[in-house]
């Protein structure tokens, strides 16, 4: 039997990743682009150029500057609560998480709860109908 | 020894570097072997001696200095590091590089692994229902810009050494050598409040596996610019030819990139 928890439906994390990607297009663009800086410089130091790959230093540290940019930006501008869980204080987080599993917890015993009164319920009509007749003991 | 090798190098028709025995390599494979033998011991809680471990970092670094103090000798003062050699040695570090990229790759893949499709034992979700995941805009975000600004002090120094800039060089690798110790501090502070472990979870495996890959990775990167300002100080790099100085910026605009994935994977959109 699977946990209440299952029940509800959660944002996966790739889910999540794909929709903040299609929300905010930039993080992952500068992102591709400080790699493709990074990998550039690479190849202009094995070809012994070192003024082009410092260059691509400059752009690099410049893309990753945009990328933090964004993803920052991004976070004020969406009112983004969710940033590395929680915005508040670690006792407020500690308060919610809590309650959080206070409330599965109470969900798990509801259900519980529920599939033994409907047992008590079937055994009762079971055991009605036996006094009746209306079946046959086995 | 030096009186040889001038005379080797006048009469040598090739411009390869040939080169001799050295201890470093066989002493350096006895010293991991220590290493990890003391280290998975104390995992296992077989013993509790941090001092073994100590010493066994202790001889790592010291063997590595030794095998670099050859290698600056070889390269300024004999003059085995030719063009050609110079060359072999950039492709050498890059394909380092690849390697190193790959275990990145391979740790982000174990991150996601465990992310995509959360087991049942941590409650199917992720991050598990009892890890409470690090604030992304707390200390981790100061340890992002730490290193994106060390990244342009790097560029910096490596511009200025090319102009033929002593101190604005030696001044660029000075903050950014800074700038990498304070990272390290900050993490290992980070490590120090962090509400779960190592055993918290296979949330906690997997965080401090891939920030802990990239924090000995700046440990070690930061050594090697403490190398270079070294030689940087005792004239060894010139403004044309600094093959150390150009693998040790990779190196460092290498992690740099990891850390931007591993920022936003781990602390941002990933949790």
């Amino acid at each position: 039997m699977l946990p209440s928890s299952v029940d509800k439906p959660r944002e996966s994390l790739a889910q999540n990743l794909i929709k903040k990607s299609k929300q905010q297009p930039l993080v992952p663009l500068f992102a591709v682009l400080t790699c493709g800086a990074l990998y550039l410089s690479g190849k202009a130091i094995r070809q012994n150029n070192a003024r082009l790959a410092n260059r691509m230093f400059y752009w690099r540290v410049g893309f990753q500057a945009l990328t933090l940019g964004a993803l920052i930006g991004g976070a004020y501008y969406y009112n983004d609560t969710d940033v590395g869980g929680f915005k508040g204080t670690p006792q407020e987080m500690l308060l919610k998480k809590s309650k959080e599993r206070e409330q599965l917890w109470i969900e798990e015993l509801e259900r519980i709860d529920r599939e033994s009164k409907k047992i008590v319920e079937s055994k009762k009509t079971e055991s009605a109908e036996l006094d009746n007749g209306s079946i046959e003991k086995q | 020894m030096m009186q040889k090798n001038m005379k080797t190098n006048l009469y040598q028709s090739n411009p390869f570097h040939l080169v001799k025995p050295s201890p470093w390599p066989m002493y350096l494979v006895f010293g991991l072997f220590g290493f990890l033998l003391n280290l998975t011991m104390m995992m296992h809680n077989i013993t509790d001696n941090y001092m073994m471990l100590l010493i066994n970092v202790i001889t790592l670094i010291y063997i590595g200095l030794l095998w670099s103090r050859d290698i600056m000798g070889e390269a300024t003062y004999l003059g085995e590091h030719t063009s050609k050699v110079s060359e072999g040695l950039n492709m050498g570090f890059l394909l380092f590089l690849m390697t190193e990229l790959m275990w990145f790759f391979g740790m982000f893949w174990a991150y996601f692994y465990s992310a995509l499709t959360p087991s049942v034992e941590i409650g199917e979700i992720w991050p598990p229902m009892s890890i409470m995941p690090m604030q992304a805009t707390d200390l981790p975000l100061f340890n992002t810009l730490m290193l994106l600004m060390s990244g342009a002090t790097m560029t910096y120094s490596h511009h200025a050494l090319m102009a033929r800039n002593r101190f604005n060089s030696m001044f660029g690798l000075f903050l950014t050598m800074l700038l990498g110790f304070l990272f390290i501090i900050c993490q290992y502070f980070e490590y120090y409040y962090c509400s779960y472990t190592l055993a918290d979870s296979v949330y906690g495996s997997v965080f401090f596996m891939l920030t802990g890959l990239h924090g000995m990775h700046v440990m070690t990167g930061t050594l090697l610019l403490c190398l270079n300002f070294y030689r940087l100080y005792n004239y060894q790099l010139t403004s044309e030819k600094h093959t150390g100085f150009n693998t040790s910026i990779l190196l460092w605009h290498f992690l740099d990139v990891a850390w931007l994935f591993v920022y936003i994977v781990c602390y941002y959109w990933g949790v």
